[in-house]
């Protein structure tokens, strides 16, 4: 009799492993873990960036490790905080390359930021994905940087487009934060040319810096002027006060935004003065799709309540584009590949081709830059709403 | 369009002369340059946001918290940190008060995080409208909180024993000692005051643009620095009359000239008051001898 429930619970010990994938599947990669860097502002002025990525990493972790890792390994992130500075972001990138020995950095977070990484990445040889640096230029930094975020351009013409569909503007007033490289490039590169497409003429012109919190006179001045639609260029503190003066002195004229003041944070800043407001954003959180409606659940319990912004979902994208590349460009992960296994990661980053991100569909162009939908979105009784 | 514009650079120069007061009051007593007071009137902001939020206090009785809290903060800062800083290290509270500062904002942003907040929707001022003219009840009720504060506090140096006090020793602190002023006590109290008033501008600013971050500070008290040179070192009509004028330089050369040179004007018009006055607009002797 012992000798058949041993036999039995042989029988079982086999075919309960075999029949569980996880054991069974022996590793593609060599190693105990696969480990891949991030960038991001934790203390100073983009803190609260880091704050909300933060979340978004560890759901991404949580999820990623909870179904047997990259290639049958546990991903590991290592962190360092940049503080929203070019030379913190290059000191730590220096590190995640040549003594954390990472396979790909992810981020840095401003353009700014960018500016400055990215070309060291590229004499370092190594990956570099951003999901929020989105100002001209930073394209570049060719073959080893990367951006999964659509540039400023590409992501503002269709919703000027429509704005100018919508409200027949002939003559704008333009307020930005000249302090930011994004919000600087977007309103004196990016959008002279479209509004001459448009034939709009800009009546005034006027900017703010990073951490104002008065903007009457600068509004008085939009006013005066008495412009026919509104450009703003901000990030979305800065934005929803603005917004909010706008109002406050009697202006009613529509308003578009570039794609800093994305998210819920610029509703709750500006409450009722936000109505109306058109942007541009990568990241759609009403959209029915399933993969977007668990993302947002699961965020939104991690993270005060709060609805997910455009940025965090480009980069919990992006683990997901890294954990994809990896497991099927031919990397590795020993240590003395570690050179060719980046070079793999960047050559599998360059052919990325119709990656299914959240809602919409990632096409690497030949840039570095991610090709993806951008949505026209209109706060309308407290939410974005596509209007596209 | 200019009334409207005078009106809105002396709502925004009373906010600065209210922690401008704070920064040339501890000038004035101890020669100390104070840099963590703009973080002092952030923490103060802070202090009216969450007496709202989690405590349902009525703003006016937030201030009053506020003004409390930042005040404690203030006395703490002295009897903690500048209390035991040797005078002969002239650099030394310096450098003291900036490291205070990075620690207040890197402490304040773990604790409530990054994000700008503000106070609730219902808490929205209502715009009033005369031809042209709009004016909000915030801006009125901030106007009135900070000159009366401004008045109260000229009113306490000149006429009480306490004030008195605070002038002996502003004036020579071996004289004051002499004569029986209790130096450690009257720093410390001028800490509490300089410190309160800072909170209570916090709320009033926090109130008026609905935005309270971590770092609101930062360019207060480099504002409220300039507007002290401005107004005279260590002299409070000085800062008040510095405070709005600032306010009211940077307001118009937005509206007539262009928003891209604000800092450059306000600050460009201290550098010039400063060549043609060196010892500033309300200079007195008092501030020669430093």
């Amino acid at each position: 009799m012992k000798k058949i429930i041993s036999v039995a619970f042989l029988i079982c010990l086999v075919f309960g492993f075999c029949l569980n994938p996880k054991p069974c599947s022996s590793a593609k990669l060599a190693g105990t873990e696969v480990v891949i860097g991030w960038l991001e502002p934790f203390t100073g002025k983009g803190a609260a960036y880091g704050e909300e990525d933060s979340v978004t990493i560890n759901i991404a972790l949580e999820e990623i490790n909870g179904s047997g890792g990259v290639g049958g390994l546990p991903l590991r992130i290592i962190k360092y905080d940049t503080a929203w500075k070019g030379d913190q972001a290059i000191a730590m990138l220096k590190k995640l390359a040549q003594t954390d020995n990472v396979l790909a950095v992810m981020g840095p977070y401003s353009s700014a930021e960018c500016e400055v990484t990215f070309p060291v990445a590229n004499m370092l040889r190594i990956p570099i994905i951003t999901s929020s640096g989105a100002a001209p230029g930073i394209e570049k930094n060719r073959p080893w940087g990367f951006r999964n975020c659509m540039t400023l351009a590409k992501t503002i013409e269709p919703a000027l487009d429509k704005w100018v569909q919508m409200y027949n503007v002939k003559t704008i007033a333009k307020i930005y934060e000249n302090t930011d490289f994004l919000c600087s490039s977007e309103a004196t590169g990016i959008l002279p040319p479209l509004l001459k497409k448009h034939n709009i003429q800009e009546v005034s012109s006027q900017t703010f810096a990073k951490g104002d919190i008065n903007f009457m006179a600068q509004v008085s001045a939009m006013k005066s002027a008495n412009p026919e639609g509104i450009w703003l260029s901000a990030i979305y503190e800065e934005g929803a006060n603005i917004t909010r003066e706008i109002r406050r002195q009697g202006m009613t004229q529509p308003i578009i935004a570039g794609i800093g003041i994305t998210g819920p944070i610029f509703i709750r800043l500006g409450g009722k003065a936000t109505e109306g407001v058109v942007q541009p954003s990568n990241f759609w959180a009403d959209n029915p799709d399933p993969k977007v409606q668990q993302f947002v659940k699961k965020w939104s319990a991690g993270y005060k309540g709060q609805i997910p912004p455009h940025y965090t979902a480009n980069i919990y994208e992006t683990v997901y584009i890294l954990k994809h590349v990896i497991e099927t460009s031919g990397v590795t992960n020993r240590p003395e590949d570690l050179n060719k296994d980046r070079e793999k990661i960047m050559k599998g980053l360059s052919g990325l081709k119709d990656f299914p991100g959240l809602g919409l569909k990632i096409t690497i162009g030949p840039d570095g830059d991610a090709r993806k939908l951008s949505y026209v979105l209109q706060v309308k009784d407290g939410r974005w709403v596509r209007i596209d | 369009m200019f009334l409207q514009q005078l009106i809105n650079g002396i709502m925004v120069g009373s906010t600065y002369s209210l922690v401008a007061i704070g920064y040339t009051l501890i000038f004035g007593v101890l020669s100390v340059l104070h840099f963590a007071h703009g973080e002092v009137f952030m923490i103060g902001a802070f202090i009216g946001l969450e007496s709202v939020l989690v405590a349902k206090m009525d703003i006016p009785v937030a201030i009053l918290t506020a003004m409390v809290g930042a005040g404690l903060l203030g006395m703490l800062i002295e009897r903690g940190v500048i209390r035991f800083i040797k005078r002969e290290y002239h650099l030394a509270p310096l450098s003291a008060t900036i490291g205070l500062a990075v620690v207040f904002q890197e402490g304040i942003t773990k604790i409530f995080g990054g994000d700008t907040v503000g106070f609730p929707d219902t808490f929205q001022a209502e715009t009033y409208r005369f031809g042209n003219i709009s004016i909000d009840s915030t801006q009125v009720i901030i106007l009135a909180i900070a000159f009366f504060l401004m008045a109260t506090l000229t009113l306490f140096v000149k006429k009480t024993r306490t004030g008195k006090a605070i002038r002996a020793v502003a004036e020579s602190p071996v004289t004051a000692r002499l004569l029986g002023v209790n130096i450690h006590r009257i720093t410390m109290f001028t800490f509490g005051i300089s410190s309160a008033l800072a909170g209570a501008a916090g709320v009033l600013v926090g109130l008026a643009y609905n935005a309270i971050s971590p770092f609101m500070g930062t360019r207060m008290a480099l504002l409220s620095f300039a507007i002290m040179l401005l107004g005279g070192l260590g002299n409070i009509t000085g800062a008040m009359a510095g405070g709005l004028i600032l306010g009211v330089v940077e307001v118009l050369s937005t509206v007539y000239i262009s928003s891209s040179y604000r800092d450059a004007f306000a600050f460009g018009t201290m550098v010039l008051i400063l060549i043609f006055r060196p010892s500033g607009l309300f200079g007195t002797k008092l501030q020669k001898g430093r």
